[in-house]
């Protein structure tokens, strides 16, 4: 994949390629901080962030805490308002849900373009990374890996539009996915060896249902954790 | 949050291209969009990254941006990814609408089917979708499509007579669909009809020589 590929896919809700090896950037890890943060209820939802506090906490400047503040209002986790600050907003079971169904009709998309332009070479690549899926020692690997194959997917569809589309809905929690929702690492690689059984056999539509799947999958097991977390908002 | 500067160029540069205005292979002639629309040079530049990001430009270092003209897959692929986004409106319409708000909806529906010119067809449909989404209540579904950008030529409906008719059977017979509760009818019907539809937006731009076909250059 040409370099400009990972400026294409980051924003994407995927890792850039680069934070596999390096460090994520001070902005990223900020935002993971605050997120859990709000998953262990030590930031309760219409809580004011003290972004001076996280500043001096965490040894960054202001700047990595404004751009996590703008990355998290995106993501739906904070809510920033331009006079008084970001609040922790709160995500309610259908937000959580809607979250992953549209997110599932973007990748459900891009799946079935990949089956249409699947080939014995796309096919061998894919079959090498899902074994290296399998293979992956924890959950950090494991994200790495399926980053890759998220990413691969992304380019055999070869669409700019369902890229942006991609773009425009930031996954709810990009990092550490597979360590902080049970059960997801499994939803994860059973979902995804159907869908790239389906791509392989060329089946757009079974690859386009089996990726909405999965995603949704991945929702009820989100708004469960949430749930059982008591984190849940009402609405 | 509004649209900015740039974000106006581009609606601008996109309808441009739909209408033929800019021709596949031409140089954008950036000081006249600037112009056109009221801006500074550095709006257009930002939206020409934009625009090329998303396909619709290609630039050329030291000669400028040239337009691509849209391939049949993007026109595809928006409509595609529209009626499928709609599709998920209506789902949630059904689990959550009130016999207000679907009373509204046979309103509307009733309004496009009783539409005599292409124009009124084109509002009267793009107020049905637009209640369907609104009574689905969902803020991610609103900012999702917010963000689709939209393919239809200014005269779809005045040139392709065909489509007049295949807009109001289709919002028919979604609604028919949401009335009976069955989501799944109704994704199935909207997303039939959005394909269908795309395909006459292809046959347009063909005819006016506006796309580059399957393969873009």
């Amino acid at each position: 994949m040409a370099a400009g590929d990972d400026a294409a896919v980051a924003g994407i809700g995927l890792a850039p390629r680069r934070a596999r090896l390096h460090r994520a950037s001070s902005g990223q890890q900020v935002a993971s901080f605050i997120r859990r943060a709000i998953i262990s209820g030590e930031l309760r939802t219409g809580e004011r962030l003290r972004q001076d506090d996280i500043a001096a906490e965490l040894g960054v400047s202001r700047i990595p805490v404004r751009e996590a503040i703008i990355a998290l209002d995106r993501e739906g986790w904070v809510q920033l308002e331009a006079n008084r600050g970001a609040y922790v907003t709160g995500l309610s079971e259908q937000d959580i849900v809607d979250h992953y169904a549209l997110r599932g009709i973007v990748f459900g998309l891009v799946a079935s373009r990949a089956a249409r332009a699947a080939g014995p070479a796309p096919a061998k690549e894919l079959g090498r990374l899902q074994r290296g899926l399998r293979a992956a020692a924890d959950g950090a690997e494991f994200a790495a890996v399926n980053d890759q194959i998220l990413r691969f997917l992304v380019t055999l569809a070869g669409s700019p539009r369902l890229r942006a589309a991609l773009r425009v809905t930031p996954s709810i929690i990009p990092e550490d996915f597979f360590e902080l929702v049970p059960g997801a690492r499994e939803i994860q690689e059973s979902g995804l060896a159907a869908v790239i059984r389906a791509v392989k056999a060329g089946d757009p539509a079974r690859a386009d249902r089996t990726m909405r799947a999965v995603l949704a999958r991945h929702g009820e097991a989100v708004a469960g954790a949430f749930a059982a977390r008591g984190l849940l908002t009402p609405g | 949050m509004g649209e900015t500067s740039a974000d106006a160029v581009a609606r601008h540069v996109r309808q441009l291209v739909i209408d033929g205005v800019l021709r596949k292979g031409q140089r954008l002639p950036q000081d006249q969009i600037a112009a056109a629309v009221g801006v500074s040079r550095i709006p257009v530049r930002e939206a020409i990254i934009a625009l090329e990001r998303e396909g619709w430009l290609r630039v050329e270092p030291h000669r400028g941006a040239f337009v691509n003209g849209l391939d049949d897959e993007a026109v595809i692929d928006h409509y595609e990814l529209h009626g499928r986004y709609v599709g998920f409106a209506a789902r949630r319409a059904i689990a959550r609408m009130s016999p207000t708000q679907l009373a509204e909806l046979d309103r509307l529906a009733e309004r496009l089917a009783g539409a005599v010119s292409p124009a009124e067809t084109e509002r009267a449909s793009r107020a049905y979708v637009d209640g369907l989404v609104a009574v689905s209540s969902s803020a991610r579904l609103e900012v999702a499509l917010r963000s689709m950008v939209p393919i239809v030529p200014a005269n779809f409906y005045t040139a392709v007579p065909d489509a007049v008719v295949a807009q109001q059977r289709g919002v028919a017979r979604l609604h028919r669909a949401v009335r009976d509760g069955d989501a799944e009818a109704a994704e199935r019907a909207w997303i039939a009809t959005e394909v269908e539809q795309a395909g006459r937006v292809i046959a347009l731009l063909r005819a006016h020589h506006i796309t580059a076909g399957a393969t873009a250059s």
